[in-house]
């Protein structure tokens, strides 16, 4: 099953379907849906652009909209401020105020666009307020962008409306993933990593099973402001587009939403922390640097069975 | 200053027992690689037969468990060829051992079910 959501073409795949699968199908679609229905930034009656609108009052929104707030203040507090959700204002003020077609090329002129920058990270930790009981969300002082890390969250509840209806499964949302159980041939699902400098063939190919599986990437959502080339990936240190050295960044965790987080916040990190970072915390990551090379946290490595030649 | 009486038969017997260990770690890994763990030799008596679902859920958990290991073996192969490649210092070695030709490296990439990049 595939279905364009969230600003990607979504793939729903179940290997040796059991009764249930269909059903379960239908749900993991409604589950991307609900979550892009309620986090969506470019309609503005959406649960979260009206909370964006009215940033001092408490907001009762839907369940995923709740979520994805939950989820982001955890992970601002886990990567020490590197995933900041507050750049909306500064995507905004660099012309992404809608859905850009960004395959096509996309060059934009405005005075001073490129310099309109926020800097809301380093005068203080984003602190929303959150209410379980109602699910009601308070968000403060700055606008809010949910994108990346909605797509993880409906990547997480897709993979548990799916789970146990099948041998095994595959979601793909964008540079998102999921996969269970075994792959089409019996076996471990075989994912390959995107060459960030626009090749048809992959980077790499990792060998998974029952894991998330998130890149973060320069490749396709970049364009052109008066002249200067800019991409979505804002490191909140600077308000400015992250401009670290790496291409792309691949993350393994057992939460599609966890691994989307880390995969944003080493990118942003950049090559000269990437490495200790990840092996501080563990994380299966593979990057991709700007002269297109190749290099792997050591807990990435067991998954890693292919690496192109030309990239190591 | 020359070895002691009783050093030259200690080395010898270190260099019999060397081999000799080496061949049954091979042979246990052999045997180990052709027999799953979690495979009973024989079935325990008074066992219910399992469901087809059961065998299925079963056969599945031992596939994957069987490519978990198989990938840790390869990445401990890797690294011990690293090691075996890596140069040694002179004194450890009586006769440098030959350098090995690099194998070419596959051009093109396995077949993949999915794809993470741009997002």
């Amino acid at each position: 099953m595939t279905f364009p959501a969230m600003a990607s073409r979504v793939t729903l795949r179940v290997v040796d379907p059991g009764p249930a699968a269909s059903d379960a199908l239908a749900a993991a679609r409604r589950v991307f849906e609900r979550v892009e229905a309620a986090c969506t930034r470019f309609d503005p009656q959406s649960p979260l652009m009206r909370a964006n609108a009215h940033r001092t009052a408490w907001h009762a929104v839907p369940d995923e909209c709740y979520l994805a707030v939950a989820e982001a203040a955890r992970a601002h507090l886990e990567t020490g401020g590197l995933f900041d959700p507050r750049v909306l204002d500064t995507l905004v003020a660099l012309g992404y105020d809608r859905t850009l077609p960004f395959r096509s090329g996309v060059s934009l002129t405005g005075a001073g666009r490129a310099s309109a920058v926020r800097v809301p990270a380093g005068t203080a930790p984003w602190r929303p307020g959150l209410d379980p009981e109602s699910r009601s969300i308070r968000l403060g002082v700055d606008r809010i962008d949910l994108g990346g890390i909605g797509k993880g969250l409906a990547v997480r509840l897709a993979a548990q409306a799916l789970a146990g209806t099948g041998g095994g499964h595959l979601i793909e949302a964008g540079g998102d993933c999921h996969v269970a159980g075994h792959g089409p041939g019996g076996d471990a699902w075989q994912i390959g990593v995107e060459d960030p400098a626009g090749d048809a063939d992959p980077v790499a190919v990792l060998r998974i099973a029952d894991t998330g599986c998130a890149t973060s990437s320069l490749r396709v959502r970049s364009w052109r402001v008066d002249g200067t080339t800019v991409h979505h990936l804002i490191d909140p240190r600077t308000g400015r587009s992250a401009d670290g050295d790496l291409l792309s960044v691949t993350v393994l965790d057992p939460d599609p939403a966890r691994a989307e987080v880390w995969s944003k916040s080493l990118l942003i990190a950049g090559r000269e922390r990437i490495a200790g970072l990840a092996a501080r915390r563990r994380l299966p990551a593979l990057w991709v640097d700007e002269s297109r090379r190749v290099a792997t946290s050591a807990a990435m490595a067991p998954y890693v069975i292919w690496t192109a030649p030309d990239a190591t | 200053m020359t070895d002691g009486p009783g050093h030259r038969p200690r080395l010898s017997t270190a260099a019999l027992l060397a081999p000799a260990a080496a061949a049954v770690l091979a042979g246990s890994l052999s045997w180990a690689a052709g027999h799953p763990p979690a495979a009973p030799l024989t079935k325990p008596a008074g066992t219910a037969s399992p469901t087809a679902g059961q065998t299925a859920a079963e056969r599945a958990r031992q596939t994957r468990d069987l490519q978990r290991l198989s990938n840790e073996v390869q990445s401990l192969r890797a690294e011990l060829k690293n090691l075996d490649d890596s140069p040694h210092p002179a004194s450890t070695r009586g006769t440098a051992r030959p350098t090995a030709k690099p194998k070419p490296a596959r051009t093109t990439p396995p077949p993949v079910q999915a794809t993470t990049g741009a997002s």
